[in-house]
């Protein structure tokens, strides 16, 4: 019997934001109300704190725990990094918004934590059983963060909403699971594919493909995505901002884990059959988005779009590692730049109580700054240089275009790209080619403000100067090939 | 010169820093400071302009004033800039065009902070596209000077300004986005691995015409095609031109279009030579449609600023019949290849100089369009006549342009496309011959135009129009100067060009006869 582990380092970035979360959970209990803004300083100093030890792990591995159920890679490092900051900046862009809550401040931010605790683990899944319980714990704190308002019916909409599919999405994905251990009697994710290649089965497929479906539903993929405009327009705004990015990257990442366990058995249809996904994905997104009046459902319709493009990455990366790096690369920017306007639609919600995209009319003279920081994240998310966006999906079609006949692939993406733009320029329109109300904008929170700067920044920075983070997606991508 | 100054940055990043400063300062306080900051940003560019001459040398085919460092090396992409003669033309213009448009907009009273710092984006957008010799860097460019642009048309434009905006932006955003690909193929077509188009050129990744080639080939070709524009992807144009500001419609069609025949001679040509080769009689067709139709819609008009914008769509199809007659296919004995070769230099030679000298009249026709508008808030064509005896200056302006744009010979245009159709008639008798009609319907239209604005009696309306002022006068008689001054004397811009053009075409013959060989053994 070997020892159950070697090596605690390995999993200290999940044992500190553990430790976060329960620490903000017994001092929401402690400490008076007038202490929130502090209880929030807590939970956003402990994920930043918590990138630390995730940072030290770089280049270890990889690395199995915990008899394989625990992999540490460069993959799962960068991956952690990216929720562990996402959640970071999502507590920036909390703080004020729930400040005036009746009830369950502290608990907010705990969830939170739990939040990214669970897609850590997502991340560093080596085998089933971590996958799945990783899997529901992310869910779990999404039906409740999303319901958060609780004297919203919009929010306890959503929140319902998203439970609803979730547990379904859930259910059909333990039943893959379960078919997935009779047929092989292992749930380590590596040696699925030894096994499945020795009594290859047309239930190999089902299972995989129930995989998949739940998967899909974590990344709002067609046909899983139907959960995603309801719960983005009615969850609190600063919730639905980490779950268009948080989950999404998790979900994607563990489709490739599989995708690379299973590869050595599966037939060759498995890319052809993610492409056709990626590109019906791509389209329902971008083409739904264009009707959108609302903001966050726009950008609901977008994140579906997002989902599609990504999994062009995760196609390619059947064939080569640069599918996986240019992966690596848009989700990183991704994070920032969808965050980034999150930011600047919570700001104007504030402002105007609602969420549409009208009252982003005149922002341009209002409030200029956050105008022109709104549009740097549209065109990133447009993919228009010099931003992040662009060079993400230079990655991600140069990748598609380096395999032969997944230039098709590309061209889907680029045609979805100049969709995307009509919709996008629309808020665009709205803040620079709309007349002004009379307001001016009140005082962006300091915490708020911190969250755009960041965010601002990196979406830059990532599209001026790419070379580091190129490195990183580059490095990261070589996990799978040497595990 | 110092030794090492990199002019060609300091050039193109000038009225970046420009935006910068005009960001920083106040929007209702401090507009006339954002006006002047604007303007000397724009002066500086245009003096560095200038001042890259010093060190340029006149007759040396290659590239000049290079620099080039490495910028993303795990894509192997480099900051990799460089002019030569085709591109130092082209600086010139739009260094001249931005600052004449910029000091001409001082009369713009809406916004001023914004509009001057998204025209100073829109400079280093140009400017870098002309200058950029890396791909990456190139597309970078390409796209910033679009989205100034967008807001110009969107926030100055006329009633359909919003419309036409997005209309630009899509359309244009659709060809860059095929060039892109049309890029990366080529990237990952190459070994070692490099977006330099020097080295690319050098490489010839993507030589002889297989289906990779030919996808390629019209990849680039959308993204050029859209932007010249020719037919049939010219349907933006008329919107966005006739929508666009003032200054913004002298940019969009002395600049903008130029960036799409730039990029069929900086790029299709010289690194897809056998293709371009195979597709010339397309293209040649192509451009012949875009000359009648542009003249016959220009013709159509009621709007004075449509005219001059469809017949933008005309002149641009000169050009674009130079640059396909340069790579035509063509036999024969050696002597007679000699004699062609002399040909298709003479037509690439015209097509150039076309673009310099289209963006110097139809910047300098956009810019009295807006002077009319300003004054009499119509631009039909009939609600106006007699105009010459109130505003005899305007006449005049007015009428040299139109003259040197119908191609009078003594002014500017009637040179580049002399060259053009005598380049190409060896190559393409019956296109030259029907394309020559192009020529006619166009001197009808702008003398039809004349005589109803300018001649004729009176119309009391406008007994009240005061005459050009000085700000207009200043955007405007430097390019009648040049009208004249390359219409009279063409061989500073001629020697020029021709330095780049010459080693161009003598590789373009090769790979045409080549190509025709092939066919001939394919067919026969």
């Amino acid at each position: 019997m070997p020892k159950p582990f070697s090596d605690i380092s390995l999993i200290s970035p999940e044992l500190v934001v553990a430790a976060i979360a329960f620490a903000v959970l017994v001092a929401d209990l402690v400490f008076p109300r007038a202490w929130r803004k502090e209880i929030a300083l807590l939970a956003g100093l402990g994920l930043v704190a918590a990138l630390l030890p995730t940072a030290s792990l770089w280049g270890r591995g990889p690395v199995s725990e915990f008899s394989g159920a625990f992999l540490v890679d460069n993959l799962a490092l960068a991956l952690k990094l990216l929720f562990t900051a996402a959640g970071a900046m999502t507590v920036l862009m909390s703080a004020d918004y729930f400040m005036g809550l009746r009830k369950g401040f502290g608990e907010y931010f705990a969830l939170l934590c739990f939040f990214v605790l669970a897609l850590c683990f997502m991340a560093s899944a080596g085998d089933l059983i971590v996958l799945y319980i990783a899997f529901e714990l992310s869910s779990i704190t999404g039906y409740l963060l999303a319901a958060w308002l609780r004297d919203d019916p919009k929010s306890n909409e959503a929140g319902l909403k998203y439970f609803i599919y979730g547990a379904a999405a859930s259910g059909v994905m333990l039943f893959g699971i379960s078919l997935l251990y009779g047929l092989t009697g292992t749930l380590e994710i590596r040696g699925l594919a030894d096994r499945l290649a020795a009594n290859s089965s047309v239930l190999g497929g089902v299972a995989a493909a129930m995989v998949l479906a739940g998967l899909g539903y974590k990344i709002a993929m067609w046909p899983f995505h139907w959960w995603a405009p309801d719960v983005y327009e009615g969850a609190p705004t600063p919730v639905t901002a980490f779950l268009s990015v948080g989950p999404k990257i998790a979900g994607l990442a563990l489709i490739v884990r599989v995708m690379a366990a299973i590869q050595a058995s599966a037939p060759d249809a498995w890319p052809a059959v993610i492409a056709l996904l990626a590109i019906i994905t791509m389209f329902t997104g971008n083409l739904l988005a264009i009707r959108q009046a609302n903001v966050k459902r726009m950008l609901a319709y977008s994140s579906i779009a997002h989902a599609g493009y990504l999994l062009i990455g995760v196609v390619v990366a059947w064939f080569n590692p640069t599918g996986l790096q240019a992966l690596v690369f848009y989700a990183v920017v991704y994070v920032f730049m969808n965050l980034g306007a999150f930011a600047v639609a919570l700001i104007v919600e504030a402002q105007s109580g609602n969420s549409l995209i009208e009252s982003f009319a005149g922002l341009a003279q209002r409030a200029p700054v956050l105008a022109a920081a709104m549009t740097v994240f549209l065109l990133s998310l447009t993919g228009i240089p010099p931003t992040g966006g662009f060079v993400g999906k230079l990655l991600l079609f140069g990748a598609a275009i380096s395999v032969p006949k997944l230039w098709l692939l590309a061209l889907a993406g680029i045609v979805n790209t100049a969709i995307s733009l009509y919709y996008y320029m629309n808020i665009a329109r709205a803040m620079f080619l709309m007349p002004a109300g009379e307001e001016r904008l009140e005082r962006v929170p300091g915490a708020l403000t911190a969250a755009l700067v960041v965010a601002i920044v990196a979406v830059l920075a990532m599209g001026v100067a790419p070379q580091a983070l190129t490195v990183v997606a580059e490095v990261s991508s070589r996990a799978l090939a040497s595990l | 010169m110092a030794e090492g100054m990199p002019i060609l940055s300091l050039m193109v990043f000038a009225p970046l820093v420009g935006m910068i400063i005009v960001l920083l300062l106040d929007r209702e306080r401090h507009v006339t400071a954002i006006r002047w900051v604007a303007a000397v940003a724009s002066g500086v560019s245009f003096l560095l302009s200038l001042y890259a001459l010093v060190p340029y040398r006149l007759d040396a085919s290659g590239m000049q004033l290079e620099e080039k460092y490495p910028w993303i090396p795990a894509l192997n992409v480099t900051y990799h800039l460089g002019v030569d003669g085709l591109s130092m033309p082209l600086v010139i213009l739009t260094t001249l065009l931005t600052f004449l448009s910029v000091v001409y907009s001082f009369r713009i009273t809406e916004r001023v902070k914004e509009y001057m710092a998204f025209f100073l984006l829109l400079e280093t957008g140009m400017l870098g596209v002309f200058c950029a010799l890396d791909f990456f860097l190139f597309y970078v460019f390409w796209e910033v000077s679009l989205v100034p642009m967008y807001f110009i048309i969107g926030i100055w434009g006329g009633p359909r300004r919003e419309y036409a905006a997005i209309k630009f932006f899509i359309y244009t955003l659709v060809g860059s986005l095929a060039m892109l690909l049309a890029i990366l193929a080529v990237y990952f077509s190459s070994e070692p691995r490099t977006f330099d188009m020097v080295e690319l050129i050098r490489q010839q990744p993507v030589a002889g015409v297989t289906l990779k080639t030919a996808l390629i080939f019209w990849g680039f070709f959308l993204g050029f095609a859209i932007k010249v524009p020719m037919w049939p992807f010219h349907t933006w144009l008329p919107d966005a031109h006739v929508e666009a500001p003032t200054a913004g419609s002298v940019i969009l069609a002395g600049i903008l279009l130029k960036m799409g025949t730039y990029g069929f001679v900086r790029v299709s040509l010289p690194l897809m030579p056998e293709a371009s080769a195979h597709y010339s009689f397309i293209i040649a067709i192509v451009a012949l449609i875009s000359i009648i139709y542009g003249a016959l819609c220009a013709m159509g008009q009621s709007d004075i600023k449509k005219l001059i914008a469809y017949s933008s769509v005309n002149h641009m199809g000169y050009v674009m019949l130079g640059v396909a007659a340069a790579c035509a296919i063509a036999s024969g004995s050696d002597a007679q290849l000699r004699d062609l070769l002399t040909s298709r230099a003479t037509a690439l030679n015209g097509a150039v100089l076309q673009m310099v000298n289209h963006g110097i009249i139809t910047g300098a026709l956009f810019f009295l369009v807006g002077v009319i508008y300003d004054r009499a808030h119509l631009r039909d064509i009939d609600a106006f006549g007699g105009l010459a005896r109130i505003m005899p200056v305007y006449a005049a302006v007015m009428i040299t342009s139109c003259m040197a744009s119908l191609g009078l010979p003594g002014l500017a245009g009637f040179v580049s496309e002399f060259m053009v159709f005598l380049g190409s008639f060896p190559l393409y008798k019956l296109i030259v011959a029907l394309g020559v009609i192009g020529v006619v319907i166009t001197a009808a239209f702008f003398l039809w135009m004349i005589q109803r604005v300018f001649l004729g009696p009176t119309n009391p309306k406008w007994q009240a129009l005061e005459d050009m002022d000085a700000g207009e006068l200043f955007a405007t008689v430097p390019l009648v100067a040049l009208m004249v001054a390359i219409g009279l004397y063409p061989m500073p811009v001629l020697r020029v060009i021709n330095a780049a053009v010459v080693p161009l075409v003598e590789k373009l013959a090769q790979h045409a006869e080549v190509t025709a060989e092939v066919l001939r053994r394919f067919l026969g």
